[in-house]
């Protein structure tokens, strides 16, 4: 304990790091409440209490044929039942990880380095505008970062002080990772990797304890993935493109600006000759290439080259959020490069850095252009004060049928369009044709006054369906709500 | 005083040397294939210019490949050596240390040599130097018959002596005691024509202009000379080293055409057939420029002599030397070409700003996702070539002194004679902010230029990406402009800062390991 206190008085760290800590948990826990808990609850928030609120079989029933491993919902679903499923109750789940990412972030720096950069990591995560949204989402994303952490903290640990107690944490917190999203996979495969490269980093016995923890991974899979197939798989896959080059850096804008709108984003990105000027400056920095770096560098890149890969040739898998594996190493790392600095520039680069993370973690929170604002109670709330029993609410794409249900309560029919059975097995039954639209016109104009359409989440015909609709019915109302989410009205017959 | 052995030191590994490579091959061609052109003549000089940028990244990764060497060696070989210290008008005081240095080495068999210029020099102090010698016990050539510079004073100490080999020192570089014990033993070889050893600047912590030159001489003593002993291609540099005086008479004395006359004389006594051989060991110690001026005259006059041996030899086509020499030879000369590349990739942004000219039509995001990942591994071989000696400071200075080398360049091309000049040894004080004034200029350019071209189109993702190389490159010119500001209030202030950001970290002996917490 002196050590530590003499240390941290010697780098000018004036708090001490419990009070430190605790003062960043309830900065984080303030902003969430104050700022992201009042807002709309979102597609992927809805599908997450639709899947939760059902029997712990149901929930893994459900959860089996969506794309994702149960662990969160599981957690989510005992959760609900303590606290209920209030928006607020709901995203309090995912608060609770990120605030104790804080301490994590922290703890993992100085395994890593030192008490300087665990301050200014621990502050870079608290202020982060990906992490603050995510930390008030009710989905598996901060709980992943949380294990991404304490994976990286008791990995470094296994070659730095191993012990057997070290060993368990470690193996547990892969395995809950591993069920908490299959893109911990790239975390585990980094690990792997650099296992190879620098066995001799570690004990002796490493490969067999390493060779142990994936048979028991891969067995826990193969398990899982039998149960998904029995159940049917494959239910909700969203539409993802093929990412470009854009998207692949709109992953680093992601993490350290958050969502701001495409013309901030787009200035953002093209100063990258300027993120090489820094590099540039880390030249002689005797400690850039100790085993922490070249690790916690792997960790921060790989998964994101390997996604990117992956989706540019296989399967389109590349979304940021699925990449927050990434960003407690790339946290530290930034804080490691900047707290080389010496003397009052340190304090500039450190400031400068939390100063960006603070505007735009503002921008996101108050820009209405922000782009994954997700306004359902307002667009419910309109349809439920304006739609009556004869007029007709379908929604398009399907799944927005989710959130949209969460807060709408008026009395017109809600359907989707194309049609959608949740429960039925396989993929979405209709896909999108403009047959099936005809039809469904045909059906709905001989029942229906006004149809009040609701589109978001363009699954590639939005606007197709937008222009039919226009070409052959009177448009009566266009209400925008958020970005990428637009209620039309048209007038399908006249009494 | 700097470390004697960090930048001796370095083991890269393979794995990222390959990495490196394989990017600088993939940005050239995504580069030259992947973008619609936009103004030709700026396209083919920006192809023109990444090819200078591809063959330097792979000479540098070929000549760093394997850095372990291993030479004959016997350690009882004690021929008769003379050795000369070339002076030419410099402070007695610093002579005289390196003088009494050389006559105190511990060898049995040597007899050093004061090769006085300051006769034909026209320097004040020349009686001093003879004086000198007297006094110290050591000989005194005086020479009364100018010409050839360095190189004729050399030569004519050659027709005065007659020992089988023959140690050169500048005044400045103090050799150990121990260094003609640990470079003679290599002449077991009876084909070795000389050993090279490091220019080590004792003063490098003295001021920033002579840190940059050391950090520079770093990268060059230590992984590139080191990696040119495994291609027989060491670099003569002229002090700290031994030359068989067999191979020297061959090639008719040290070189006086060039003002490089020690590059030269190392490639003639290679073209002969004659070995050569680097001792990657600090065994002298001299003294860097300690001033601007200095730090400029030598610049100009290394890039100057370089460029002469292009111009003048016709490397490529000379007959005895081997591919591999060839192409190191080459790839140490074409160094000092680099100033036009880096003007014309310094005025892309500009000629963007002022005349909307631009090379390729790019997609600023694919030139990123290439060109990232390459320079970030130059930076990561770099510093692992270096063994983290190579400094932000060092890459300034060498991309900054763009200026000097167009200088040398244009004074090649046009036939202009060029004295040979021996660097201050001691700081000079002054302003020589005019030294920098390309770079000033560079920097009221860049920012007329951005507020014109916001006027044109506003804050568009050219107008922005364009600026930031813009400050890129004025990021770059700052630690250069500011050696060359006056001491005075300025300097005063941005001291601090300029120390802070461009000066690697003092070991962190606060840091712990939450072990002990």
């Amino acid at each position: 304990m002196a050590i530590r206190e003499r240390a941290l008085k010697t780098d000018g760290l004036l708090l001490a790091p419990a009070a430190y800590l605790s003062l960043l948990c309830l900065l984080s826990a303030l902003l969430s409440f104050f700022v992201w808990m009042g807002q709309s609850i979102r597609l992927d928030e809805a599908q997450s209490i639709w899947q939760t609120s059902r029997s712990l079989g149901g929930v893994l029933n459900v959860v089996a044929k969506d794309v994702h491993v149960p662990l969160y919902f599981i957690g989510l679903h005992f959760w609900e039942v303590a606290f209920g499923t209030s928006a607020a109750a709901l995203r309090l789940f995912s608060l609770v990880f990120f605030v104790l990412s804080v301490p994590a972030v922290f703890y993992l720096s100085l395994e890593a380095y030192s008490p300087r950069v665990a301050y200014v990591a621990a502050l870079v995560t608290s202020v982060s505008p990906f992490m603050n949204w995510y930390g008030s989402e009710a989905r598996m994303y901060s709980l992943m970062f949380l294990l991404a952490a304490l994976s990286h903290l008791l990995f470094i640990r296994l070659w730095k002080r191993p012990t057997a107690d070290g060993w368990f944490w470690y193996s547990l917190v892969i395995l809950l990772g591993l069920f908490t999203h299959l893109f911990f996979v790239f975390i585990a495969a980094v690990q792997v990797a650099f296992f190879a490269v620098r066995k001799e980093l570690f004990q002796k016995d490493a490969l067999k304890r390493f060779l142990w923890l994936m048979a028991a991974a891969g067995a826990g899979y193969l398990a899982w993935f039998a149960y998904r197939y029995a159940a049917g798989a494959g239910l909700t896959n969203p539409v993802l493109e093929r990412p470009t080059t854009v998207d692949f850096f709109n992953v680093f804008s992601n993490f350290i600006i958050g969502f701001q709108s495409d013309p901030v984003n787009t200035v953002f990105l093209s100063l990258w000759p300027l993120l090489v000027l820094v590099g540039f400056t880390f030249l002689a920095r005797r400690r850039s290439r100790e085993p922490e770096t070249a690790y916690l560098l792997a960790a921060s890149f790989v998964p994101v080259v390997l996604a990117f890969l992956v989706s540019a040739t296989l399967q389109p898998i590349f979304l940021s959020r699925y990449l927050i594996i990434c960003l407690p190493s790339l946290y530290i790392l930034a804080s490691f490069f900047l707290s080389s600095y010496r003397g009052w520039a340190r304090s500039l680069a450190v400031g400068a850095l939390a100063a960006l993370l603070l505007a735009a973690l503002a921008a996101q929170a108050f820009d209405p252009s922000s782009p994954v604002k997700e306004d359902f109670r307002s667009a419910s709330a309109y349809v439920t004060a304006h739609a009556t029993p004869s007029d007709l609410f379908v929604v398009s794409a399907p799944f927005i049928t989710y959130p949209v249900e969460y807060y709408y309560r008026g009395s017109a029919s809600l359907q989707s369009f194309p049609r959608w059975d949740r429960f039925a097995k396989g993929k979405v039954a209709q896909p999108y044709s403009e047959g099936a639209l005809r039809q469904s016109l045909d059906t709905w104009s001989g029942v229906y006054g006004r149809l009040y359409l609701l589109m978001g989440y363009d699954q590639g015909y939005e606007e197709d369906l937008r222009l039919y609709m226009d070409k052959h019915y009177q448009r009566l109302e266009m209400v925008p709500f958020s970005p990428g989410l637009t209620l039309y009205v048209y007038k399908l017959r006249y009494p | 005083m700097p470390s004697k052995t960090q930048f001796l030191s370095s083991a890269p590994t393979r794995l990222i040397l390959g990495a490196n490579l394989l990017m600088a091959l993939v940005y050239f061609f995504v580069l030259l294939f992947f973008f619609p052109h936009g103004n030709e003549i700026l396209f083919w000089l920006l192809i023109a210019g990444e090819v200078f940028h591809t063959w330097q990244a792979l000479t540098y990764l070929h000549t760093v490949w394997r850095l372990d060497h291993k030479a004959r060696h016997d350690p009882d070989l004690a021929p008769p050596v003379d050795v000369f210290i070339t002076v030419a008008g410099e402070p007695i005081d610093i002579v005289e240390a390196t003088a009494a240095a050389a006559r105190d080495m511990d060898y049995p068999n040597h007899k050093v040599y004061i090769l006085n210029d300051g006769f034909v020099a026209k320097k004040d102090d020349w009686e001093d130097v003879v004086a000198l010698a007297k006094r110290l016990g050591v000989h005194c050539i005086t020479r009364t018959a100018p010409g050839g510079a360095k190189a004729g004073n050399i030569n004519n100490a050659l027709r005065e002596t007659r020992s089988p080999y023959v140690a050169v020192f500048d005044a400045d570089h103090v050799p150990h005691a121990d260094f003609l014990k640990k470079t003679m033993g290599y002449f077991a070889d009876p084909k070795l024509g000389f050993v090279q050893t490091p220019q080590f600047y004792k003063n490098a912590h003295e001021n920033a202009v002579a840190l940059s030159s050391w950090e520079q001489q770093e990268l060059f003593f230590g992984p590139i000379c080191r990696g040119k002993n495994r291609l027989n291609a060491a670099t003569m540099c002229g002090t700290n080293m031994v030359i068989s005086r067999k191979a020297l008479e061959q090639v008719g004395g040290m070189c006086t055409e060039s003002i490089a006359e020690d590059f030269a004389t190392g490639l003639f006594i290679h073209e002969r057939g004659w070995r050569s051989l680097y001792v990657p060991e600090v065994l002298a110690e001299g003294l860097a420029p300690e001033d601007f001026l200095s730090y400029t005259k030598q610049q100009f006059r290394w890039a100057r002599g370089a460029l002469d041996v292009v111009f003048r030899y016709g490397l490529l086509f000379r007959r005895g030397l081997r591919f591999q020499q060839k192409i190191q030879y080459l790839s140490s000369v074409s160094y000092f070409l680099s100033g036009a590349v880096v003007l014309m990739n310094v005025s892309l942004p500009l000629l963007f700003f002022y005349f909307d000219l631009i090379p390729v039509r790019i997609d600023t995001m694919l030139l990123a996702l290439v060109f990232i990942p390459y320079i970030f591994l130059t930076i990561g071989v770099l510093s692992a070539t270096s063994n983290d000696r190579f400094s932000f400071r060092a890459l300034s200075f060498s991309l900054s002194s763009f200026w000097i080398q167009i200088r040398a360049l244009w004074s090649v091309l046009t036939g202009q004679k060029v004295g040979f000049s021996v660097t201050a040894k001691k700081g000079l004080k002054g302003n020589f902010l005019h030294l920098a004034a390309p770079h000033i200029a560079y920097v009221v350019l860049a920012v007329v230029g951005f507020g014109y071209a916001v006027g044109r189109e506003g804050f568009s993702a050219s107008v922005i990406n364009n600026a930031s190389w813009c400050a890129f490159n004025v990021g770059m010119f700052l630690p250069y402009i500011f050696a060359a500001a006056p001491q005075g209030y300025m300097r005063k202030r941005l001291k601090p800062l300029h120390e802070a950001v461009f000066t690697p970290q003092k070991p962190d002996s606060a840091s712990v390991t939450a072990d002990a917490l």
